[in-house]
């Protein structure tokens, strides 16, 4: 009786492996296929039993089947920067130059801060050299100011239109300098080059940029990176030194040279790279707690919300610098922060809501969960998409009420308006999710027109719709504008799902939707993320906020509309008019009732980067209004004068404006011989003397000091621009691994009944 | 005693892995198919000079086709890079805040299946591109690379259809899917420079 089914199982087997390996001959099937299926086969001839098959299978997952195929990996893993480098080329072999000394200033405005880099390097080296600079700058950063100092010749980075930068980068590309179209470049990472840079020369580096801070659960975290770059090792650099024909000459690095720098010069005692930190910490709340984590430092405590951190001397640069603080558990406190530049006034108004919910009624909810099942959601995101989904109908409470919208051609929907999330109705809404199946094209436009019109409560219901889609959309324009025709009172909260969604079209209708964007792209953050987003908006700090300003000043604010304040998530709005004046209002709700603050526009504490802030704002916004809008070519150009503009006046990378390394060495009387020791170089004006003016016996060691050879340099074009990521989707089906799981299911399955049937007849 | 529970257990792994087995081999028979497909639609809306759609109820349209003669491979080309578009074919990696024009020409596919011959693709090799307004381009391989992070940050100094890149998982035989990528850059040939060739 049982040899029936094992027959056909068997057959069928067979006739399956045979037709696909027939179908797909390459001979890399037949390779990959029968090698484990052979060798499984004699396993199980030999006795072995169930459990090595599955053991072996693991292992066949585990590691690749046959030898890699392997490309030339690129020379220098930029992953391994951890702190600010110069890493040399000569010839065709790389290092890190010795760094002389780390200056840190950081200042700490709300949750932005502005930090601006000086470090001094030396080239040990006995040939000119080409340098690159990196420095992790970590994400949601910019740099915007460059400036550097090479032996005598000054390079200032200079933001300039993109036609105009263009041409000066062909020129230096025309005089021979290597220009490489396409780079690869980290975003998060700072590089840029830095050519000739003659034997014994200092090099200073300075960069400023600008990042945002974001608290986990009220605790803020400021790190400076400054593990330092691996030291010489001398052994190495013997061994691996060798110029290619790149036109230096193949001297070795000379015996006596390379005592000098041993590794007693690293010695505490003389402390090699010392390192400065200053940080102005003006967080505009009050502080319950502020701690450097690994290093000793002094504290001036200015005001409960304005602090100063030093270090009492220089400290060594062998593990970064961590400083931590975390706001006292208040009710919603607001803050300003100033800067003039141009004749404007630049505000930066910040609100800091509680870390708990000093709201103490659970407010009553209805709750819209919008599923997108279109075919491009098909595989992995639907799957993301409705775990996603189902968590989220679980933390439903029994006085919330839902509904579920799924469209894909056409839209379909789980009740005609939303029920109450009893017990019953939750375990219908998972049955119906868990149905989802993807496919048919994407016309989001009836769906999201039907769930906005859905609501049945009256005002007082915080109101939200939960869109989960990948977001791949034609007429963006037409569903903006409906968002912002029916949004009424209620909010939308966009979550993408997958490794590759349209996040810009997720942001804006999040924005235009006065709610918040998440992505989620691995799968085991999902019930975290779920979790975050749904307990903070459960229950927001302060609702319909809007801001009043006084009579007579006008001004441009970003962002617009405001959203809502949640807890634990200060909001910075940027504010830019002239003189600014008087007393504005924030009015907002928290549930029912009114809230208040008054904001004296003529207090703030003056603070750099705010300006810039602003203009990012702008330009940040203007880049979506291009897109959202869809302007004709009169307004698209009047747009685009205006985004260059604001990145010219205000020194900022975008999409119309590169930063190019000028050179701007002040020009010497005629006559004098360059790299006579007698003439000090001029700083150009606005340059930090203490960082660029120095004297090169006083800052190099005595060990490192050696004559170096001046020699002219050519014209230097760098160019920094601004990168574009593309996510490159997963692209493995991995058909061959199902089949051989599905394969040894069988034959497993096979062997249990051989075993039965032989045990019977015994 | 267990007898009869050994037998289900066994008869249901053996109904398991058929199971398994056709909706695995699915895959690259749909690939397959697919693409002789999607090579006949290709060559109609060419014809007829429009975005097409291969079938109706497809989420994707046809926007190329790519050809190595080196190896007698071609793909079409879709718009989409979504799960669906690329079990039948390879698609066009974008960045939506960017016009289209301005990007660089960033393919992706499985692969198992349809990126499988960029296993053999060496420098210098050339790839042969027509895009829907029916020009032919030809590119010459100039490097590979291979990516830890699926994501690749491109300075917009290359602009345009200048440069070409192709995209798959890494590595080639791995059996499970990671975050690793192979790239392989190739730039536009200037035609005066082929023209000088032939």
């Amino acid at each position: 009786m049982t040899i029936f089914p094992i027959l056909i199982a068997l057959s069928l087997v067979a006739y399956k492996t045979i037709k696909c390996i027939k179908f797909y001959n390459h001979k890399f099937v037949l390779k990959q296929i029968t090698s484990p299926l052979v060798s499984s086969l004699i396993v199980l001839k030999n006795g072995l039993g169930g459990l090595t098959l599955i053991t072996l299978f693991v292992l066949s997952l585990s590691s690749p089947l046959s030898a890699e195929y392997s490309p030339k990996q690129p020379s220098i893993n930029l992953d391994d920067v951890e702190s600010g480098q110069l890493l040399m080329r000569s010839g065709n072999f790389l290092s890190s130059a010795i760094l002389l000394s780390t200056d840190i200033n950081v200042a700490v405005a709300g949750s932005s801060s502005r930090t601006i880099i000086s470090q001094r390097f030396i080239n040990t080296g006995e040939t000119w050299a080409e340098g690159v600079y990196v420095f992790p700058i970590g994400k949601n950063a910019a740099v915007d100011t460059l400036k550097l100092r090479i032996g005598d010749r000054f390079i200032e980075g200079q933001i300039k239109e993109k036609l105009e930068a263009k041409v000066i980068y062909e020129e230096a590309k025309a005089e021979g300098k290597k220009a490489s179209l396409i780079e690869q470049q980290k975003p998060n990472l700072f590089t840029n080059k830095i050519a000739n840079i003659g034997p014994g020369e200092v090099v200073v580096v300075q960069i400023e940029f600008q990042s945002k801070l974001l608290p986990k659960d009220g605790l803020w975290e400021l790190r400076v990176p400054l593990v330092s770059a691996p030291r010489f090792d001398l052994d190495a650099i013997e061994e691996k030194i060798e110029f290619g024909n790149s036109g230096f000459s193949s001297k070795s690095i000379n015996t006596g040279f390379n005592e000098n720098i041993d590794v007693k010069i690293l010695d505490k005692k003389e402390i090699f790279n010392p390192v400065e930190i200053s940080i102005d910490l003006n967080t505009g709340f009050e502080l319950s707690f502020l701690k450097s984590a690994f290093h000793e430092v002094d504290i001036d405590k200015k005001s409960n919300s304005h602090h100063r951190i030093s270090l009492p001397g220089p400290i060594s640069s062998d593990r970064d610098f961590v400083l931590r603080w975390e706001a006292e558990d208040k009710d919603t406190q607001t803050s300003l922060f100033k800067e003039k530049q141009g004749g404007y006034d630049h505000l930066l108004l910040t609100l800091n809501p509680p870390l708990t919910n000093k709201n103490t009624y659970t407010p009553e909810r209805e709750i819209i969960f919008i599923q997108d099942t279109s075919g491009s959601m098909g595989g992995e995101s639907i799957r993301q998409s409705k775990l996603g989904l189902e968590m989220a109908i679980k933390r439903l409470k029994p006085t919330d009420r839902f509904n579920i919208v799924l469209f894909n051609s056409d839209y379909s929907k789980y009740k005609p308006s939303p029920v109450l999330a009893t017990n019953k109705e939750l375990r219908r809404a998972i049955k119906f999710v868990r149905n989802i199946e993807a496919g048919g094209g994407t016309n989001m436009y009836p769906a999201l027109a039907f769930s906005l019109d859905n609501f049945r409560s009256k005002k007082s219901v915080l109101k939200q719709l939960i869109f989960l889609t990948d977001g791949s959309v034609s007429q963006e324009t037409k569903l903006f504008s409906l968002i912002n025709r029916k949004l009424r009172t209620s909010r939308l909260f966009t979550i993408g799902i997958g490794s590759a969604p349209n996040s810009f079209f997720m942001t804006r209708a999040a924005e235009i939707g006065r709610g918040s964007h998440i992505h989620i792209g691995d799968i085991n953050e999902i019930s975290d993320r779920m979790e975050e987003l749904f307990s903070k908006i459960e229950n927001p700090a302060i609702t319909d906020l809007e801001l009043i300003l006084p009579k007579g000043f006008e001004a441009e604010i970003y962002p617009n509309p405001l959203p809502d304040l949640y807890v634990g998530d200060p909001l910075s709005i940027a504010i830019r008019g002239k003189n600014a004046s008087g007393m504005a209002q924030v009015t907002g709700k928290i549930g029912n009732q009114k809230w208040v603050a008054k904001v004296p526009l003529d207090q703030g504490a003056e603070q750099i980067g705010i300006a810039k802030l602003w203009a990012r704002e702008k330009i940040s916004n203007l880049e979506r209004n291009r897109v959202s809008l869809s302007p004709n070519e009169n307004q698209l150009a009047h747009m685009d004068t205006e985004l260059l503009q604001t990145a010219l006046s205000y020194g900022l990378v975008s999409r119309l404006s590169s930063m190019v390394a000028v050179d701007i060495t002040p020009s010497r009387p005629v006559g004098v011989e360059l790299g006579t020791t007698k003439l000090k170089a001029a700083i150009p004006s606005g340059w930090d003397t203490k960082q660029f003016e120095y004297e090169y016996k006083q800052i190099v060691p005595p060990k490192l000091q050696k004559v170096s050879n001046k020699n002219d340099w050519f014209k230097s074009a760098n160019f920094i621009e601004k990168t574009e990521e593309y996510s490159l989707p997963q692209t493995a089906l991995n058909w061959k691994a199902s089949i051989l799981l599905a394969l040894l299911m069988c034959i497993l399955g096979v062997a249990m009944l051989m075993i039965v049937g032989r045990k019977s007849n015994v | 005693m267990y007898k009869n529970i050994f037998v289900v257990l066994g008869c249901c792994l053996i109904i398991l892995g058929l199971v398994g087995i056709t909706k695995a081999s699915l895959m690259p028979i749909k690939a397959i198919i697919g693409q002789h497909y999607l090579e006949v639609a290709w060559k109609e809306s060419l014809k007829n000079n429009k975005l097409s759609k291969p079938w109706k109820s497809a989420d994707f349209y046809m926007i190329g086709e790519l050809k190595v003669p080196k190896l007698k491979v071609s793909r079409v080309i879709l718009n989409s890079v979504s799960g669906e578009a690329m079990a039948w074919s390879i698609g066009r990696v974008t960045n939506l805040n960017h016009a289209l024009d301005k990007q660089p020409i960033i393919l992706a596919g499985h692969r198992d299946s349809h990126m499988q011959f960029m296993s053999e693709l060496n420098i210098g090799d050339k790839i042969e591109l027509t895009m829907s307004d029916g020009v032919l381009t030809t590119y010459i391989i100039s490097g590979t690379e291979v990516s830890d992070k699926p994501e690749v940050a491109l300075s917009s100094v290359s602009l345009g259809s200048e440069s070409l890149i192709l995209t798959t998982c890494w590595p080639f035989n791995a059996m499970k899917s990671g975050d690793q990528r192979y790239l392989i850059f190739a730039d536009k040939v200037n035609v005066s420079a082929s023209i000088d060739n032939a």
